[in-house]
């Protein structure tokens, strides 16, 4: 039994070794395969792991261009070259970035090309955009800041983007790549274990099958443990009561399933890891979705900040970028209502720029930090603040609203709050993350915009109040050169005026120096060459006139005032009486000079004396008969001749009185001549009108008192000032006067007196006799008037008395009025002017 | 004695006028027609008293008055102007030139009189 079972044996040992050979062959293929499949899995890890660090520096690069351009924005803004230090150091890590992107790409030449694209950009941004436009700030150039907000400078973010997100695009698809190969690797592995298990596995079943068909004894066991293998038992232990061949059989079944079971349990180990790995590729494959996305979102930022940034570079105007600001703090912050605090310069306070949806009365607001604010202020951070409830609430154009919270956002630049964006909810709303994510970049992005605008804005201050200095100062010299203008306009109508005038006439600047001259000027005085100044003309002048004509010097003084007028009458010495007169030409700043007018004068003269002439010889003439009518007339009234009969008295006497009448017309008329013609100039000094009056009443007293009239002369110097007067006129004025008294009043009295009366000295002639009309009263000076009254027929005036009066008083300076009712009397008073420097105006 | 006076007068009306008045008044009167007619009376015969009319035809009133007052003489001789020119440097000029008084036509006779006897006295 023994010794067959070895025959047995010994067929079966060749077989069973070919079948273990067999099934370790497949072992070692399956481990090896597995190595193999590990190392590619490793491999794909690593360069996912290097993909995404390559993602994550493009990003870096894009980011860091991104800050470049806002440096640059920052500096063209402001000026400020600290804004510069960003934009270099941004500038020096792009350059590293893609210097190591380049190496890290070396064997892909479509990223090559992409990054070397990139770099290319970023260059030429660098050279043409942004070093020109530094350059162009630092020399102050007014273009300055065009390329980079015109489309130039946008255009090159847009085409870096595009590279960008291109660059990543193809890492990405290459890491998927990577992933799915890895996937296959391991799918293709699972496979091959399992075909390879599943296969060894048949053969093992169909060996021992033929095995257990040869042998009658032992075999149950092996079948068994055939049969738990073939039930998927791996390690399986064959009964080891069994002798000879089938004991060895059984212990190399033993054996060889103990193996497989070993083998099995590694794979499934190691395949369990495959699957592990495969789970963890997974993860990471969302993982890197999850990056893609949020690098969209990264990149829908930057979009976002691009789109802030430029509109806020698009704008200087210090209302508009606070619009700007606010309205994106609003939308971050999805905001029921704001406002915006711009902070001042010079002190704490913050002024209310821009209200959105809140009190229109809010902008102009100046606000003390306090709170909150002040917090903000101080720690240049955010500030939330949340209310518990509805209690607090603000004003807005439509009524209180309540506030549940508050959100102030400092703007930082340089160290200082520049502004602060005040968010208000009425409802207690979570902020957005993307808020929360964004506020630190836009708000570093509006601080700059912010500054920007602020020193813009006084810029512009100081560049509108120089422009309107300049407006003035141009307003001023059109004003300047209309006024030359006009002046020069008008100079030319007053030189073709007086060139045109018919009197000689001069015109002086205001100098004296000649403008012109006309031909009847030079027809009087002689060519006059021209230019001329005031003493070359009145040298000229001098030569046609008397030696030592105060002409002359009255000239010259009345050139030297500016604004006095003058005149008089000169005689030349070739014949002409010329009446000049003279005044300033214009007014103001205006003023031309100085015109003299010369009136030739010649034949009015000569007429004049014709008159005087004939009014002396009409006088004498006159007054010759006039001594035989008298003088006859005396002789025979006085009875020289002899008696007289009573009528022939009566008759002589009212020839007598109309002789004297004629008498006193002739000498009245001779006197209004003299007057009017000026020849009768004024001999003053200083007289006691009392003096005179007294002597002149009382050679009317006889006269008055014959007449039965109380005739009062309340006349005393004591106290009365002097006056500048001709005695001689005074005695005539004062005359006239008493006598008219004395003539007009039958009954009642005449009453003479003098007074002073502040700054005159008054001649007070009063009377009860027949009065004047009121409509007459202003009349009585004139020549010839007579008041329409029987008695002043009787009376016998010349009608010249009271203009002759009214002339002399006036001669004086003085004024003569008349008080009076018809019937009642009348009331002259003739006031003098005080001479203030005279010891009697003490 | 009868004081004696010249009158130079052109126009005779007056002339006579004076005249009549002067010897009714107790004075011994000469006429003369004019200036010149006067000075040579007056060298012929000097009287107390010259009346002297202002115009005159050939020698006037104050030629003649001048010309009294250059005769050492007649210069003693007092002259009393009689003038329609009743203007003040008319009446100023007669003075100067050497006349004691003068007379306003037309005067009234009893100014004459008072005058005369004013310069005589």
């Amino acid at each position: 039994m023994k010794q067959s079972r070895y025959r047995w044996d010994q067929g079966w040992r060749v077989r069973m070794l070919g079948l273990l050979v067999f099934l370790l062959s497949i072992m070692v293929a399956l481990g090896f395969e597995l190595r193999l499949t590990f190392g590619s899995l490793k491999d794909v890890q690593d360069r996912a792991d290097l993909t995404r660090k390559r993602v994550v520096d493009m990003e870096k690069v894009t980011g860091a261009f991104a800050e470049m351009t806002s440096a640059v924005r920052g500096y063209i803004m402001s000026g400020n070259e600290t804004f510069l230090q960003p934009y270099y150091s941004a500038s020096a890590q792009v350059d590293a970035l893609l210097i190591g992107l380049n190496a890290a790409a070396e064997g892909d030449s479509e990223q090559v090309s992409r990054i070397r694209q990139i770099q290319g950009l970023v260059d030429t941004w660098r050279t043409d955009v942004s070093e020109k436009e530094i350059t162009a700030r630092r020399q102050g150039s007014p273009n300055a800041g065009m390329l980079v907000v015109n489309g130039t400078g946008l255009n090159f973010i847009g085409e870096i983007k595009n590279s960008a997100s291109a660059y990543i695009g193809g890492e990405q698809s290459k890491l998927r790549d990577e992933l799915e190969r890895s996937a296959r690797a391991t799918d293709n592995f699972v496979r091959i274990t399992w075909i390879s298990v599943g296969g060894a596995a048949v053969l093992a079943l169909a060996g021992f099958v033929v095995f257990a068909r040869s042998i009658t004894r032992g075999t149950g066991a092996l079948a068994a443990a055939a049969g738990r293998i073939a039930a998927g038992e791996r390690a399986v232990a064959v009964d080891s009561t069994l002798e000879g061949e089938l004991r060895e059989v059984a212990e190399a079944f033993s054996a060889m399933s103990m193996t497989l079971a070993a083998q099995e349990e590694e794979l499934q180990a190691q395949q369990e890891e495959l699957i592990a790995q495969n789970e963890e590729l997974l993860a990471q494959q969302e993982e890197l979705q999850a990056r893609t996305e949020a690098l969209e979102r990264q990149d829908m930022k930057v979009r976002r900040l691009n789109r802030i940034g430029d509109k806020l570079i698009g704008t200087l105007e210090i209302a508009d970028v606070c619009s700007l600001i606010l309205d994106e703090y609003l939308e971050l912050y999805k905001g029921t209502g704001g406002l915006m605090l711009v902070g001042d310069q010079h002190s704490e306070l913050l002024t209310v720029q821009t209200e959105r949806w809140l009190s229109p009365q809010w902008p102009g607001t100046k606000l003390k930090p306090a709170g909150p604010l002040a917090r903000c202020v101080e720690r240049q951070e955010v500030v939330v603040v949340r209310y518990p409830d509805v209690s607090h609430q603000v004003e807005t154009w439509q009524g209180a609203l309540p506030v549940m919270q508050e959100i102030y956002i400092p703007l930082v630049h340089g160290g200082r709050v520049a502004g602060v964006a005040l968010v208000v909810h009425s409802e207690g709303l979570a902020i957005p993350e993307e808020a929360e994510a964004l506020w630190s970049s836009v708000a570093r992005q509006a601080a700059v915009a912010l500054v920007a605008a602020i020193g813009h804005g006084e810029v512009r201050k100081g560049l509108q109040a120089l422009q309107e200095q300049a407006a003035q100062v141009e307003e001023l010299n059109a004003q300047l050169e209309e006024e030359r203008d006009r002046a020069s306009a008008q100079l030319d109508i007053y030189l073709s005026i007086v060139s045109t005038m018919r009197p000689g006439a001069w015109l002086t600047d205001t100098a004296g120096n000649l403008l012109v001259v006309n031909a009847t000027f030079q027809e009087f005085f002689g060519e006059i060459p021209v230019p001329a100044n005031l003493e070359a003309v009145l040298t000229r002048m001098a030569k046609h006139l008397p030696p030592g004509d105060p002409f002359i010097s009255g000239v010259r003084s009345l050139v030297q005032s500016i604004d006095r007028a003058g005149g008089g009458t000169i005689q030349l010495t070739n014949g002409y009486v010329l009446q000049w007169s003279s005044a300033p030409v214009g007014r103001g700043n205006g003023l031309v000079g100085r015109l003299f007018t010369f009136q030739d004068v010649t034949e009015l003269a000569k007429l004049d004396r014709l008159k005087s002439e004939f009014v002396n010889t009409v006088s004498h003439e006159l007054r010759t008969p006039l001594t035989s009518i008298m003088g006859y007339l005396s002789l025979v009234m006085n009875e020289q001749v002899g008696p007289l009969e009573p009528q022939q008295k009566e008759f002589l006497a009212v020839v007598k009185r109309n002789t004297d009448r004629l008498s006193n017309l002739i000498n009245d008329l001779l006197d209004v001549q003299r007057i009017e013609a000026g020849r009768m100039p004024l001999q003053c000094r200083p007289v006691q009108l009392a003096d005179v009056v007294t002597h002149v009443a009382e050679t009317f007293r006889v006269q008055a008192e014959a007449k039965g009239l109380a005739y009062k002369v309340e006349v005393d110097p004591t106290g009365i000032p002097l006056i500048s007067a001709d005695p001689d006129r005074l005695t005539q004025i004062a005359s006239n006067l008493v006598s008219n008294a004395v003539k007009y009043t039958r009954e009642g009295q005449v009453r003479v007196a003098v007074q002073q009366d502040h700054l005159s000295v008054q001649l007070i002639v009063e009377d009860s006799g027949v009065g004047v009309a009121p409509a007459d009263q202003k009349r009585i000076f004139e020549k010839f008037f007579r008041a329409d009254n029987k008695y002043a027929r009787e009376a016998g005036g010349t009608g010249l008395g009271l203009s002759i009066v009214k002339m002399l008083v006036e001669e004086h300076g003085g004024h003569i009025k008349v008080e009076s009712e018809l019937g009642k009397g009348s009331r002259f008073i003739v006031s003098f002017p005080l001479v203030l420097d005279s010891p009697g105006a003490d | 004695m009868m004081k004696r006076l010249l009158v130079a007068e052109d126009d005779l009306d007056i002339a006579r006028l004076v005249q009549f008045q002067l010897q009714f008044s107790g004075y011994e009167v000469t006429l003369a027609p004019d200036g010149s007619e006067a000075l040579k009376i007056a060298r012929k015969e000097p009287p107390d008293l010259i009346l002297v009319d202002w115009m005159m035809p050939i020698m006037d009133g104050l030629q003649t008055v001048k010309a009294l007052k250059a005769d050492p003489a007649l210069r003693h001789i007092p002259v009393i102007l009689m003038t329609a020119r009743a203007q003040g440097h008319d009446i100023q000029a007669g003075m100067n030139a050497g006349a004691v008084a003068y007379l306003v036509k037309p005067f009234p006779l009893e100014q004459l009189i008072s005058t005369i006897r004013e310069v005589l006295a």
